[in-house]
């Protein structure tokens, strides 16, 4: 980390992996209501491609990380969420 | 220093031609004005460098200024006119920020451990190697009181004349605009947690005069003010003047536009927040002056942190401002790993900084190790990209780390890396 940028408690931890991640969070928002973002949208979202996103499909796919970090984090045996912290 | 002039090595780069390559430490920022480059060095002895850029083939130093002293860097600079200000700030401030917390976390981890810690232990806390424990102590006892701001005339960028140095307060300044009446400078000041905005008058540069402050709700401490965040976290990165509105970027409190029409009373006109869930701080805030596509544009560019799986790379937004009341998102850009043969192979990769003036509707924006990437909002709600350039890495770096980036009016491109060399390149699109 940049310690010319950045103060040292600024980044969130975390303890899984993007698949991890990203098989939990497709998997919610499957049950989410109104239309599944394409599977390229999930794509430029983490990374792996470049490409354009709308609020509509950023938002969406945010929030079905930020509830699988959640659902990770209570899966584990004694976790928690440090998302959550 | 001099630098040595060579095109670049190896290239990934889409219609770029590289024209020359500087061989010189790092910087934070680079500005052209008048045939010539200024540049911010990241680390002192070196301060600023001005290049003789006429020939953008062979660029010439003809000015070197080094920091006030060796504990603080002069990494970033703006020009207007004749007059040149440069930043002076806490060397690795971060870092040495640290030292007023070995108090308070020995305390903590006697009374969790109940017997006094090691100084592993206390290292560990903090985060930072025990051998460094010694220099955050002296950092501590030293203190700093430096930070501030230094005008220039550059009349003769050859032979620049420092007409005043304002020392503000705190770690100092970072960065900030300028133009010939006034000087908007992101600082932190007594009294305040994080750098607020203070707008200074240069109708005589060699005393420039405090007009005005602004600052997030929350900042100001000694007034009486509560903060609802940790740290620094919200904090005012740099606020750029775009007619009367100051488009202020502010870290993780996302960005605000403020009416300084009366410039001795700035006042919040709109704001756009988007963490989170958005993990990457608010780094530059500006709206385009002129209209694309029959609307009213800003951009926001957040800079790369540390990367967390899961999380998107630091990117690109934009924004509809016809009303500030309502700024709305139009859409967001990405580059993806696959951009950048350096991506994963160290350093940072994602978005950072873009120009800081509107050339048409092309957006030249540095992404660390994807080098520069210019992207053309003809249709905001489909960027598209049109060129790249990825510098081959320094020696002994992993990854190109592409900091900022400027534009001359001939359309020559000039791309600073934060740990070494400066491109200059010529678009083809």
């Amino acid at each position: 980390m940049c310690e010319d940028c950045f103060d040292d408690e600024e980044t969130p931890p975390t303890a899984f992996s993007l698949e991890e991640i990203a098989a939990a969070a497709r998997h919610i928002e499957r049950d989410m209501a109104g239309a599944p973002v394409p599977a390229g949208a999930w794509d430029i979202y983490f990374g792996r491609t470049s490409g354009v996103l709308d609020l509509r499909r950023l938002d969406r796919i945010a929030r079905s990380v930020e509830a699988a970090r959640v659902l990770l984090a209570l899966s584990r045996p004694g976790g928690h969420s440090r998302a959550a912290v | 220093m001099s630098g040595t002039a060579s095109p670049a090595g190896p290239l990934h780069s889409a219609n770029i031609t590289p024209l020359a390559r500087l061989d010189i430490p790092g910087g934070g920022e680079v500005v052209v004005h008048k045939g010539h480059a200024f540049i911010g060095h990241m680390s002192p002895p070196l301060g600023t460098s001005i290049y003789d850029v006429r020939d953008p083939k062979a660029p010439r130093l003809v000015a070197s200024l080094p920091p006030p002293d060796g504990y603080s860097h002069t990494h970033k600079v703006k020009v207007a006119g004749d007059l040149m200000i440069t930043n002076v700030e806490r060397h690795r401030r971060h870092f040495y920020r640290k030292g007023e917390r070995i108090e308070t976390v020995t305390g903590e981890l006697a009374a969790r451990l109940g017997r006094a810690p090691g100084a592993g232990e206390v290292a560990a806390a903090l985060g930072v190697a025990p051998g460094d424990l010694d220099d955050l102590r002296a950092g501590l006892a030293r203190g700093y009181s430096d930070g501030g701001f230094r005008v220039w005339d550059i009349a003769d960028p050859a032979k620049p004349r420092e007409l005043a140095y304002v020392k503000t307060g705190g770690i100092g300044v970072h960065r900030f605009d300028m133009d010939e009446r006034y000087a908007y400078i992101s600082t932190e000041m007594e009294g305040y947690v994080g750098n607020i905005l203070v707008i200074y008058d240069l109708a005589d540069p060699s005393h420039p005069r405090e007009v005005s402050r602004w600052h997030l709700p929350g900042q100001h401490v000694a007034g009486g003010e509560t903060l609802g965040w940790s740290g620094q976290r919200h904090r005012l990165h740099h606020a750029l003047r775009v007619g009367d509105v100051m488009w202020a970027s502010c870290w993780y409190a996302g960005a605000y536009a403020i009416d300084i029409s009366d410039i001795a009373h700035p006042r919040t006109v709109g704001s756009f927040n988007y963490h989170p869930p958005y993990p990457e701080p608010t780094h530059t805030f500006f709206r385009l002056a002129q209209p694309i596509a029959g609307r009213q544009i800003a951009l926001v560019i957040d800079e790369e942190h540390e990367h967390i799986p899961g999380q998107p790379h630091a990117f690109l937004w934009v924004l509809d401002v016809a009303d500030l009341g309502r700024i709305t998102p139009i859409s967001t850009f990405h580059v993806g790993e696959s951009a950048s043969p350096y991506a994963t192979t160290g350093g940072r990769f994602g978005a950072h900084q873009f120009q800081e003036r509107q050339i048409g509707s092309l957006v030249f924006a540095t992404w660390f190790s994807g080098g520069l990437r210019v992207i053309d909002l003809a249709d905001p709600e489909l960027p598209v990209e049109r060129a790249y350039f990825i510098p081959a890495p320094a020696p002994g770096h992993a990854a190109p780390q592409s900091n900022d980036v400027d534009v001359d009016e001939r359309g020559i491109v000039y791309l600073l890396d934060r740990d070494r060399g400066l491109d200059i390149l010529r678009f083809e699109g």
